[in-house]
C-alpha cells in the first residue's frame, strides 16, 4: 500500500490543495443570481460615492467661510466693548431727573449774598519816571571794583 | 513542486467577451453564466484568505453583486475573470479584518496574525499515501504561517492561479511571490522536521505503513 514513494514537498502540497478544496454547490450560483441588484442605466452607484465626496468638500468649505465671518463680526464688538463698555455703563447708572424734582443736598453751604460789597482800599500812587536823568552823552563804564588781597596758604589755620 | 494550472486561464476566450457584452446590457443570465464559469476558482480564492468555507462563500456573492454594478467600469472583457477574482480576494479580505475586529472585539483573541480554522476535510488521493499524523502536521504547520506567506502559497497550492495573477491579486511583485511561496515551504519543512517529520521520519512512516 505504501510503496508508491513521496516526499515531504509532495505531501505539503497535497495538504495545502486540500485545505482550498471546496465543495460543489448547485445552489449558490442561483442564490447569486437572486441577489443581484437593478442595475441603473447611468451606473447610479458609480456616480453616488463621487457627488457624496463632492457634496461633502462643498459643505465643509461652507462651513469654513461661515467660520471665517463669524470669527470677524465677533470680532468687532468684542473690540468695541472692551473700550466703550464703562461709559455705557455711566450712562446706564445715571437716573434721568425732571427739573420740578431737583432736590438740593442737605449738607450744602449756600453762600450769603445779601450782604453789601465792602470798598476796596486806593493805592499808593506811584512817583513819575523822570527820563532826563539820563545824558545821552554819559560813558556806559563801571567803576573798577576794589577786592582787598586774599590771605596767605600759611595764615590759614589747618583746622 | 506545486500546480499552478496547466492550462493558460487568463487567455481571452471568445464566449467570455459575448457573455460581459451581454451583462453589460442587463442580461442577467448571461452574468449568471459568467460567475457559475468562475465560481470554483472564485470560491477557492475566497477560501484561501478567509478559511471557512461559509465565509468564503459570503464572500464570493458579495463580489459578484459588486462586479454586477460595476460591470461598466470593465475596460477589456477579455479580462473579466483577472477583474473579477481581484474584487473576490478584496472582499474576502475585508471579511477576514472584519472577523478578526469581531473577535478582537470581543476578546476572544487579538493575536495580529492568527492562524487561520480550516475546516477538517476528507483526505486527498494523495494524502492518503502519507500517515494521518504528518497530514495534521501540515494542516497546522500551513494555518499558523504568517498571513504573507500563506497567502501567496496557498493561492498557489490551489492550481488556479499563476505567479504573474498572485502577484497582481496581492499587489506585490512577481520575485517576491515566487520567494515566499519558496520561504512559506522552507518554513513548513523546517517546522516539520522539528516536529519529527523529517525525511528519515517519512521513511520510517512509510515503513510502518
Amino acid at each position: 500500500m505504501t510503496q508508491t514513494p513521496f516526499d515531504l514537498d509532495t505531501a505539503i502540497d497535497a495538504v495545502a490543495k486540500q485545505l482550498t478544496r471546496v465543495e460543489h454547490d448547485p445552489h449558490l450560483a442561483a442564490r447569486i443570481a437572486m441577489s443581484l441588484p437593478e442595475r441603473s442605466s447611468w451606473s447610479f452607484a458609480w456616480w453616488l460615492p463621487r457627488l457624496a465626496m463632492i457634496a461633502v468638500v462643498v459643505i465643509g468649505g461652507a462651513f469654513w467661510i461661515a467660520r471665517d465671518g463669524r470669527v470677524v463680526r465677533e470680532a468687532a464688538p468684542l473690540a468695541s466693548s472692551r473700550f466703550h463698555a464703562a461709559p455705557t455703563e455711566l450712562v446706564a447708572s445715571v437716573e434721568p431727573l425732571a427739573p420740578s424734582n431737583f432736590v438740593a443736598p442737605s449738607n450744602l453751604v449756600v453762600p450769603n449774598r445779601t450782604r453789601p460789597l465792602e470798598p476796596l482800599e486806593p493805592l499808593e500812587p506811584l512817583e513819575p519816571l523822570v527820563l532826563e536823568s539820563l545824558s545821552d552823552d554819559a560813558p556806559l563804564t563801571l567803576a573798577p571794583l576794589a577786592i582787598a588781597d586774599l590771605p596767605a596758604a600759611e595764615s590759614i589755620s589747618p583746622r | 513542486m506545486l500546480m499552478v494550472g496547466e492550462a493558460d486561464p487568463t487567455a481571452a476566450n471568445p464566449e467570455v467577451v459575448r457573455l460581459v457584452v451581454l451583462a453589460r446590457a442587463g442580461d442577467r443570465a448571461a452574468f449568471g453564466r459568467l460567475i457559475e464559469d468562475h465560481l470554483a476558482a472564485a470560491r477557492r480564492l475566497a477560501l484561501a484568505a478567509v478559511g471557512q468555507p461559509m465565509d468564503a462563500d459570503e464572500a464570493v456573492q458579495e463580489a459578484s453583486v459588486a462586479a454586477w454594478t460595476r460591470l461598466d467600469g470593465l475596460q477589456d472583457p477579455a479580462a473579466f475573470r483577472g477583474w473579477f477574482m481581484r474584487i473576490v480576494w478584496r472582499k474576502a479580505i475585508d471579511r477576514r479584518r472584519s472577523v478578526r475586529s469581531w473577535f478582537e472585539r470581543f476578546g476572544v483573541s487579538s493575536a495580529g496574525d492568527h492562524p487561520m480554522e480550516f475546516p477538517a476535510a476528507d483526505p486527498a488521493p494523495d494524502a492518503m499515501l502519507m500517515s494521518r499524523e504528518l497530514e495534521t502536521a501540515i494542516g497546522q504547520v500551513v494555518r499558523a504561517l504568517p498571513k504573507k506567506l500563506r497567502d501567496p502559497f496557498l493561492l498557489a497550492a490551489s492550481g488556479d492561479h499563476r505567479y504573474e495573477e498572485i502577484a497582481l491579486l496581492l499587489g506585490i511583485p512577481l520575485g517576491t511571490v515566487k520567494w515566499r511561496v519558496a520561504e512559506a515551504r522552507r518554513m513548513i519543512r523546517a517546522k516539520l522536521e522539528r516536529l519529527g517529520h523529517g525525511p528519515q521520519a517519512d521513511q520510517g512512516h512509510r515503513r510502518h505503513r
